[in-house]
């Protein structure tokens, strides 16, 4: 989906990502892994085309990034910023309709289509709150249904790209297996999904691909189950922790990083 | 299925809401046509279907202009207000805040200061002040563009600041020339920038209701790119809005309606910023509900208060800026009073 080559990112006197090349595929969940002022934030704003890149070029979909225009670009791409609230007050419903926004369609079809995938993914109960009333985490859970819809053509989200800053921070445990759950959804759809989280566990066992950054460099990038060792994670952060291993069966096994 | 029965509820809750406000639209329309100082009966006016030269003259070439104008005008601010809130996300945003109404009052005045020593003939005397207002609205503008875009996008913030710039600097200029002038145009200065709809006459009226109604639909088939940025101005683009241009658009937009309305009328302070939070506490905050129930609320409050600006001490005439705020803000204080809980979208 994004295809990312030599790309330098310079604000004054301070280089932010140097010479980045990374690829994100089709039906992949992708978590950005590194300590605060690395370039994660940097590396996402690219993506999201908010820097002018020094060098290098962002290709989206075989096509650079910066020829697309907002329109059909807001049907393949969809980001999810971390939770906050301020807004206006209006209704659950009516804060989702607005993300078919650019599709031909009546109201009512907009309608169908919000009350399908909220009970696809269990917020009909919120729909007829006031936005500006929710916690944190039932607005992050909305946050995902309204971009599930603004990127929703047919069922097949291949070529449709979902990025996430820090979705879980407002989230408590069960909603946090929630949103995962998800997020594999829309992965299993064919959805390449691009993430930053702090909770390097969690993300690590979600992820399957990891992409470790320092410095604004890429320290490396690959499978997460091979990935996910006590020597890139020691390197990328500068600690020295261990790796657990927990065998849920004989199939799956989780890992924990452990300081 | 319940929800969407709720959905459909609640879309239609606001038919009611529109049909009453347009109800006392039209009452406050009969009052106003009512009152003055000639006492026209229009009741028996309709009866018999009989009156004199001169309450004919009253009712359908003074009365009548000025009220459909005090409607339009009111309708216009308050819808300026609204557009306005949501573009900057901030309550506090109003026409006077960007700085394009003290911006026509300057030029205004210094038309007014213009005129006191110069002789123009009669017909440029009429239009030459809200020209110059008008001059002074679009100026204004221009340089607050010309501060705030750039390629990238419009800082909101710096929107904001560089209209409170403009509305001092355009102040202490109107300030300069108050202080320069003799007794008789200070006296007009000051009564133009408290507003009157005295003199208004179809011209007048038809001017003004060019920009205010292709405004109106303007802002109406926009209402959903707005919604968006009211939210987050970088979702919207996300989102597939462009922000940059409905921005601009809705400047230019936002412009014209106050250029036109005050360069008639002067300055009606207040309805844009207060008849947007009256409507947004008493009916929601959607802009589908709010566009028309601040352009009707926004035109029964101005009707209303011309009507009381023209009838209190008759036969002379309050502000009506004056009558704006004492009928508003004690309103508004009430509703903030009764409703504090709501005040959770600043």
């Amino acid at each position: 989906m994004f295809n990312l080559s030599a790309v330098t990112v310079v604000a004054g006197q301070k280089t932010l990502l140097n010479d980045v090349s990374l690829v994100f595929k089709s039906n992949s969940i992708t978590a950005i892994l590194g300590a605060n002022g690395a370039g994660k934030s940097t590396l996402f704003k690219s993506l999201l085309g908010e820097y002018p890149l020094n060098k290098g070029i962002i290709k989206f979909d075989g096509r650079p990034l910066d020829e697309y225009l907002l329109k059909d670009l807001s049907k393949k791409r969809a980001y999810i910023a971390q939770a906050k609230t301020g807004f206006f007050s209006m209704l659950v419903y009516e804060y989702l309709q607005l993300a078919r926004l650019q599709y031909y369609e009546t109201d009512e079809q907009s309608q169908n289509l919000v009350l399908k995938f909220s009970d696809q993914f269990h917020i009909t109960h919120l729909l007829m709150r006031d936005v500006t009333q929710l916690s944190g985490g039932e607005l992050q859970l909305i946050e995902f249904v309204r971009a599930y819809l603004q990127l929703y053509e047919t069922s097949n989200m291949h070529n449709k790209c979902l990025l996430l800053d820090e979705p879980a921070s407002a989230l408590d445990i069960k909603q946090t297996r929630l949103l995962y759950g998800h997020l594999k959804t829309f992965q299993r759809a064919g959805g390449c999904i691009i993430i930053i989280d702090h909770d390097i566990n969690a993300v690590a066992n979600l992820a399957t691909n990891l992409v470790y950054i320092k410095l604004g460099e890429v320290l490396a990038t690959g499978a997460s189950s091979e990935l996910f060792t006590k020597a890139h994670i020691d390197d990328c952060f500068d600690t020295s922790g261990q790796i657990i291993v927990h065998k849920a069966n004989s199939l799956h096994e989780n890992k924990m990083y452990h300081v | 299925m319940l929800v969407k029965k709720q959905i459909a509820i609640q879309q239609k809750g606001y038919v009611p809401t529109i049909m009453m406000l347009c109800a006392v639209l039209l009452a406050v329309a009969f009052i106003a046509l009512n009152a003055g100082a000639v006492k026209v009966n229009i009741w028996q006016w309709i009866g018999s279907g009989s009156a004199s030269p001169l309450q004919h003259t009253i009712l359908w070439d003074i009365r009548l202009p000025r009220i459909l104008m005090t409607m339009l005008t009111g309708a216009g601010l308050a819808i300026c207000g609204a557009v306005l809130q949501a573009i900057c996300r901030n309550p506090l945003a109003d026409p006077g805040l960007i700085g394009v109404s003290s911006s026509a009052a300057l030029c205004a005045g210094a038309a007014l200061a213009l005129l006191s020593v110069v002789q123009l003939p009669p017909l440029a005397m009429t239009y030459f002040v809200p020209l110059s207002a008008f001059v002074g609205a679009t100026l204004s503008l221009i340089l607050l563009l010309k501060i705030a875009d750039s390629a990238q996008g419009m800082n909101t913030l710096v929107l904001i600041l560089a209209g409170v710039a403009i509305n001092a600097g355009a102040m202490t200029l109107l300030g300069l020339i108050q202080y320069v002038v003799d007794d008789a145009t200070l006296r007009q200065i000051t009564f133009w920038s408290m507003g009157s709809y005295a003199g208004i006459n179809y011209t007048s009226l038809s001017i003004t209701t060019v920009p205010v109604v292709l405004g109106a639909y303007y802002f109406w088939q926009i209402r959903h790119p707005l919604m968006l940025m009211s939210c987050s101005e970088k979702q919207a683009k996300y989102q597939g809005v462009n922000t940059r241009k409905v921005k601009l658009t809705s400047l230019w937009v936002v412009a014209a309606i106050v250029a036109v309305c005050v360069s008639f009328t002067g300055i009606v302070g207040f309805v844009g910023l207060v008849v947007p939070h009256i409507c947004r506490m008493l009916f929601g905050a959607h802009l589908r509900i709010l566009l028309p129930t601040s352009i009707l609320f926004g035109a029964i409050l101005v009707a209303l208060a011309d009507t009381l600006a023209r009838t209190l001490i008759i036969p002379a005439e309050i502000p009506i800026g004056l009558i704006t705020s004492m009928v508003g803000v004690p309103f508004f204080l009430y509703l903030i009073v009764r409703e504090k809980r709501k005040f959770n979208y600043v």
